[in-house]
């Protein structure tokens, strides 16, 4: 069975969420300028998420889940993953308490970085997600992985996808992930199209 | 009614014999480029297959103001393939029937509306070869001869001429395509006799061609610009 590996950010939601949640403490042109520096591959994921997890982690988690809540989707990706469940999956370097507001909308299986509660039932963060290495996790019980993304980060997943489809729904996929995409597409439904014939 | 579901557009080459150092389908010919009077004559066309290759980002950017729902198809080995393998990267996507088309020339709106409409009455399963009155600086002549009220095509050829020549379009079932080298219309001949009809349509692969357009866009206008 086929399956179809949806970034999450700028991808599946129509704004990046990390400076979203930084507006709470003001920070927002901040993590802007660090999810820019990450997006376009001038900082290492792993370092810059790890960056923005220790700001963003001031904030109180059910605030935090609030705003994700509230974060606007692309419809019309969204409405294909609730309609394709078992196909689907988000994988994201996004932290998974935070997101979980937006994985209950679509109703799909993800990997995320990962992490733990402390005594405070603060989210402690445990693991960064290597988004190549889910893919090969998911081509063990795949024939055909298709991944969809945008961004630097997502090059790795698309070097392991059988298939990559660049996606400039919210910005311009990054030089470096057109470069190992078969596919590029600005629309969310000219994608959902294109994937049903993938 | 039946209509035209898929079109692909070949627009990864580098048009050398051109040189003008941008690709084909973004050069203006009367402050319009290629690529928005080929995208004005398929605006109920569903889904537009555009195969980018040589500045393909440049070519993605211009495209996607025109018509946002583009499926663009990289061809990265744009390079060392032809026009048929261009076709090929969109057509293994393809479920049934697509126009497969030159991302190169300009056609005149009237006979590409007849070829659409004749397009979506055929089987499925059959050809429509596009051929034109037109004769280009480098023809690949078509023999051509009516049955009935259509016309069959029976051949194409360097040396034997004839009235018409390969307009390079298209309508045929998507899996018939293949991953070849050689030219589209060599590919096609395994599929002769076919249906055939007639567009009217400018061919840009000189700097002459390019100023004959200019010239002929001033007198003529087929897109009631002028």
């Amino acid at each position: 069975m086929k399956k179809f590996a949806f970034d999450l950010d700028g991808t599946v939601t129509k704004v990046e969420t990390l400076p979203l949640l930084a507006e709470e403490l003001d920070l927002s042109d901040e993590m802007k300028l660090l999810t820019d520096l990450t997006l376009s591959g001038k900082i290492p994921f792993e370092k810059s998420f790890r960056m923005r997890y220790l700001i963003l982690r001031n904030i109180p988690l059910k605030r935090i889940r609030e705003i994700m809540d509230g974060v606007e989707l692309d419809e019309e990706i969204a409405a294909f993953i609730r309609e394709n469940k078992k196909q689907c999956v988000i994988v994201t370097g996004n932290l998974d308490c935070w997101i979980e507001p937006i994985i209950a909308k679509l109703g799909c299986k993800n990997f995320s970085s990962t992490s733990e509660l402390d005594s405070k039932n603060n989210p402690v963060l445990k693991k960064i997600l290597n988004k190549g290495a889910a893919i090969r996790e998911l081509k063990k019980t795949s024939d055909k992985v298709i991944a969809v993304g945008e961004s630097f980060n997502d090059v790795p997943m698309f070097e392991e996808a059988n298939i990559s489809v660049a996606y400039g729904g919210v910005h311009k996929p990054v030089s470096a992930a057109i470069s190992v995409s078969d596919y590029v597409v600005f629309d969310g439904g000219a994608l959902c199209r294109l994937l049903e014939m993938l | 009614m039946q209509t035209v579901r898929n079109v692909v557009i070949a627009a990864a080459g580098m048009g050398t014999r051109l040189g003008v150092g941008k690709p084909k389908p973004l050069i203006k010919i009367r402050n319009k480029t290629i690529l928005e009077y080929q995208l004005s004559l398929l605006e109920n066309v569903e889904n537009i297959f555009l195969v980018v290759g040589f500045m393909e980002e440049k070519v993605m950017s211009f495209a996607k103001k025109i018509r946002r729902d583009i499926i663009f198809v990289r061809n990265a080995n744009f390079q060392h393939t032809k026009t048929l393998g261009s076709f090929y990267m969109a057509a293994k996507i393809i479920d049934g029937a697509a126009i497969f088309m030159d991302g190169d020339m300009v056609i005149e709106p009237n006979s590409f509306a007849e070829f659409l409409e004749t397009a979506a009455k055929i089987d499925d399963e059959k050809l429509l070869i596009a051929v034109s009155e037109r004769i280009s600086g480098d023809p690949v002549y078509c023999d051509v001869e009516p049955s009935g009220q259509a016309l069959m095509i029976r051949g194409f050829s360097y040396e034997k001429k004839s009235a018409y020549e390969w307009a390079n379009v298209v309508y045929m079932p998507a899996g018939l395509m293949i991953n070849g080298n050689t030219h589209t219309f060599e590919h096609l001949e395994k599929f002769l006799p076919a249906s055939s009809a007639i567009i009217d349509r400018l061919e840009i692969d000189t700097p002459e061609d390019l100023r004959d357009a200019e010239n002929f866009f001033k007198a003529t206008d087929w897109f009631g610009t002028n």
